[in-house]
């Protein structure tokens, strides 16, 4: 990092003093900020790029768990320790928010706002998480939750609602200053590199508007109607999520699930997508037409309303061995 | 003696809009969503019960007056109750809307949507309530459940409040 953006980068770190240092670092040592050929700031990763990409995923990063850091979760009888699982799910999801929150007020030094900003804090969160690995499912689901949690708190008011924007399976996020409510949700599953259309072999792709582009994928299955509204686009992908039924007698954590809704008289017409931010899908965060995207609030989608759930795939890469 | 009084007046009114400026009305940081006045979210939560569930038989004075405002109708629509009795229902697709108009009444614990001269639409309130949730950014929320799907919409009406 050199000039201008490393002065920027360096009052940043001196403004927001400790909390800031752990990723200041990290950010100073791996990546840099460059003005790329359309004069839109751009983060670069310049260890991994040195490294190539398979070494790019053995050596990455910062938040990579160590053999460890994983027993120190155990009880001694080898068991998971609960009280301090708990404590470490709960960590996973703060430290996403307050990641979230670092990148946006680093992009807010840097002038950007609207879809520039969102971009630059999806990019600069993927930079961290595309290849994460994690304990279990628990980690992945709060990591998930703490990253959406922190988008909403960011963005609330400031990305607008709009249908059939967003191309997913691109690197990089795109700089539109809109969002439809599942585009929104696969954000974080971007940020998580968990959405990457080469290893799934079907992009998760919410267009669903006229002209879609080449690589559209909508997997019809029995349940969701042809109509290929971008809740049920995801909600067929089962390449990515595991569905369940949120009728049936589901009683398990529901923090960093997807909730699918379905309209009043017609379950099979799948209709929104939501983010559940706490253990019984309570509270929530969305983007809705007309308001956009929305920070934590109260779910009022519990009930019949809610279809189904989606829970991230952890693919046996992604888990710590 | 004229101009220490001149001085004196000039700080007194200086001190007094400092104080408005720094405190404000206290209202300032009151956000809704749809918007809705700050008035109505200091009557909702002077005259309502945290966390409790009003079902009918209901206080038709409190009823009417918390009834009157903008409501979302989620996923993608907004209910307004007027005072003089009218009411609007905006149904949107990429932030426009259609607009269907009306007059609204209460009777017997129901809304009465009233579309034309033979055209009418009663939905029963089920409940209503004022919610607090610590952890939200929207960390108040008053909703009302009806019994039935309302305009295609929905069977909840909901207003989020952030007063952080």
């Amino acid at each position: 990092m050199q000039g201008q953006d490393a002065d920027v980068f360096n009052s940043v770190v001196d403004k927001y003093g400790p909390s800031a240092t752990g990723l200041g670092n990290y950010m100073k040592n791996r990546l840099s900020v460059q003005v790329d050929a359309n004069g839109d700031f751009v983060i670069v990763d310049n260890q991994a790029a040195a490294l190539g990409e398979r070494n790019k995923q053995e050596t990455s990063p910062t938040r990579k768990m160590s053999y460890e850091d994983a027993q120190r979760l155990m009880d001694k009888d080898g068991g998971l320790d609960i009280d301090k699982y708990v404590k470490y799910t709960s960590e996973a999801q703060n430290e996403a928010i307050n990641s979230v929150k670092l990148y946006s007020m680093y992009a807010d030094d840097l002038g950007l706002k609207g879809g520039k900003k969102y971009a630059f804090v999806i990019d600069a969160m993927r930079n961290d998480y595309k290849n994460t690995p994690f304990l279990n499912q628990d980690h992945l689901n709060y990591t998930y939750a703490g990253i959406m949690e922190g988008l909403g708190h960011e963005f609330d008011d400031k990305i607008k609602y709009q249908r059939g924007e967003i191309h997913i399976s691109n690197e990089n996020w795109p700089k539109i200053g809109a969002s439809d409510c599942t585009s929104y949700a696969v954000a974080g599953m971007h940020i998580l590199g968990l959405n990457d259309s080469l290893y799934t072999g079907k992009p998760v792709n919410p267009q669903y508007q006229p002209g879609t582009p080449p690589d559209f994928v909508f997997e019809k299955t029995p349940e969701t109607k042809a109509n290929p509204l971008s809740s049920a686009n995801l909600a067929a992908n089962k390449t990515v999520v595991e569905r369940y039924d949120a009728r049936s007698s589901l009683i398990v954590d529901k923090t960093g699930m997807i909730g699918i809704t379905s309209r009043y008289n017609d379950e099979n017409y799948l209709d929104h997508t939501y983010v559940s931010l706490n253990t019984n899908a309570s509270e929530m965060t969305h983007c809705s037409d007309p308001y956009g995207v929305s920070g934590r609030q109260k779910n009022s989608y519990i009930g019949w309303k809610t279809r189904y759930f989606l829970q991230l795939k952890l693919r046996d890469d992604r888990k710590i061995q | 003696m004229k101009t220490i009084s001149k001085v004196l007046f000039k700080s007194l009114i200086c001190f007094i809009l400092c104080e408005h400026l720094v405190f404000g009305d206290g209202k300032s940081e009151i956000v809704s969503r749809p918007s809705n006045s700050v008035e109505k979210f200091h009557y909702i939560k002077s005259t309502l019960m945290m966390n409790h569930k009003y079902m009918s038989p209901f206080d038709e004075k409190v009823f009417n007056k918390i009834i009157v405002g903008n409501w979302e109708a989620p996923p993608r629509g907004e209910i307004r109750f007027f005072q003089n009795g009218s009411f609007e229902v905006r149904k949107y697709y990429n932030g426009k809307y259609n607009l269907t108009k009306g007059f609204w009444k209460t009777k017997n614990n129901k809304i009465v949507f009233i579309l034309g001269e033979k055209k009418t639409f009663e939905a029963g309130v089920i409940y209503y309530c004022i919610e607090f949730f610590p952890s939200a950014l929207w960390n108040y929320a008053l909703t009302l459940e009806f019994d039935r799907n309302a305009f295609d919409l929905s069977d909840v009406l909901i207003i989020n409040f952030k007063d952080n």
